[in-house]
């Protein structure tokens, strides 16, 4: 009898075991930032004026995308309640009950530390600094301080996911330039227009979860309007590059025709009434309702921007295509 | 002789009783006790379990362990690597 009831209760137990599949553990590392992380990393690497060693600089860059992949794990756990109310992230590993928020954090400590301990064997100890930073920075500044208690979270959280390309450059270069500086700040200028674009469209969620977002904490309006100057700083630093000869004809032609694009899409925001509507009815990334659709579009092409941006540096530099522009570094 | 040899016939039994019923293992019924961090013993052996787990969890934490197991294998490959690497260079140099 006593057998039976422990049976029970163990098979009880048994239930709340996890079925978690190593797939859940990689979707925790957020792997389209990921994607992005080790794009705008090796643009750094390679349009750095230093020669690196192709396989170090291979497990540099692996390294940083387990960084990238540890903070992100970091920040699922952290934010496990507030994702299993936004309709976006419901689906997440931690809120559908896949992974537990203290497996979260254990795989986020222990691949943060891996990563910094490979960046430094591989790379140097500058870029595996900056890489611990950058984990710090985006797991505790950003997700733990300033993402529940200011409208400005994206702002200054925005230089977390601005580390990639100065860290890609210091792997080849081992110190910091001012070329380094300026993707730093292309990034980091890019994040408000692009992470406010989906936050007007999904401003219901932001609000359901009490998170200060921009168009939640100040408005709709105000939110459009600071889109369009961010832009418009965005745009006009984008071509910092060309003056100081890190980026040629191919990357001055790319920022121009993409920076325009990107205005008129900022311009065409602040004349809508985008995030007014209020949440999409669908959780999906790109889910919108018809009053939403500029902030959708200039989410999408600020993604499609940054990429070409940075393809247009690596292009130059890693395929020969670097020619310098007639009259400013030429 | 023989009261001697009746007592150790008697203590060989009560030390065969005592054996069973003080095994930290299991209670008086053979089922596991709370000592025993609630280890199940499967035909006398303990299993190593402190839960049943069905087929999936079963299935899904041998997938986990498998990937953990490469992971390892490629981080001592990759330090190795690396290390050679650096050597090398630091030879070169």
């Amino acid at each position: 009898m006593n057998q039976t009831t422990n049976s029970s209760v163990h098979r009880a137990e048994g239930e709340a075991v996890s079925t978690a599949s190593p797939r859940d553990y990689f979707d925790l590392m957020k792997p389209r930032v990921m994607t992005l992380v080790v794009f705008t990393a090796f643009a750094g690497l390679i349009a750095a004026p230093t020669d690196v060693d192709p396989f170090l600089a291979l497990i540099s860059i692996i390294s940083l995308a387990i960084g990238a992949g540890a903070a992100g794990a970091l920040n699922m756990a952290y934010d496990a309640d507030i994702d299993a109310t936004m309709k976006r992230t419901q689906k997440r590993p931690v809120p559908r009950g896949a992974v537990s928020i203290s497996n979260a954090y254990g795989m986020g400590l222990v691949a943060s530390i891996l990563s910094v301990l490979m960046m430094a064997l591989a790379a140097n100890y500058l870029a595996a600094g900056l890489l611990a930073f950058s984990i710090f920075f985006y797991a505790v500044i950003y997700t733990m301080i300033l993402k529940r208690s200011t409208p400005q979270n994206i702002v200054i959280g925005g230089a977390a996911g601005a580390f990639p390309p100065m860290i890609g450059w210091v792997i080849a270069t081992g110190e910091i330039s001012l070329d380094a500086v300026i993707l730093f700040m292309i990034i980091f200028l890019w994040t408000p227009p692009h992470s406010w674009a989906l936050a007007l469209y999904k401003s219901g969620d932001y609000a359901a979860a009490n998170v200060p977002m921009m168009p939640v904490a100040k408005g709709a309006k105000s939110t459009r309007l600071q889109i369009l100057l961010y832009s418009i700083v965005l745009v006009i630093f984008a071509g910092a590059p060309v003056l100081t000869g890190l980026g040629g004809l191919v990357y001055a032609a790319t920022s121009l025709g993409g920076g325009a694009l990107f205005l008129l899409l900022a311009v065409r925001i602040y004349k809508s009434r985008a995030g007014e509507a209020g949440s999409a009815e669908e959780g999906a990334l790109y889910a919108v309702r018809a009053g939403d659709k500029a902030a959708r579009d200039l989410f999408a092409f600020s993604i499609g921007y940054l990429t070409v941006l940075f393809a247009a540096l690596i292009v130059e530099h890693a395929f020969g295509a670097y020619w310098a522009v007639p009259g400013v570094n030429g | 002789m023989v009261p001697d040899n009746g007592s150790d016939t008697q203590n060989d039994t009560a030390t065969e009783v005592d054996t069973e019923t003080t095994d930290p293992a299991l209670d008086s019924s053979g089922a596991p006790t709370s000592e025993n961090f609630g280890f199940y013993h499967r035909e006398g052996q303990p299993s190593g379990e402190s839960v049943e787990l069905n087929e999936d969890q079963i299935a899904a934490r041998k997938k986990r362990n498998v990937a953990i197991a490469w992971s390892l294998v490629a981080f001592m490959v990759v330090i190795f690597l690396v290390t050679v690497a650096r050597l090398s260079q630091n030879v070169s140099s």
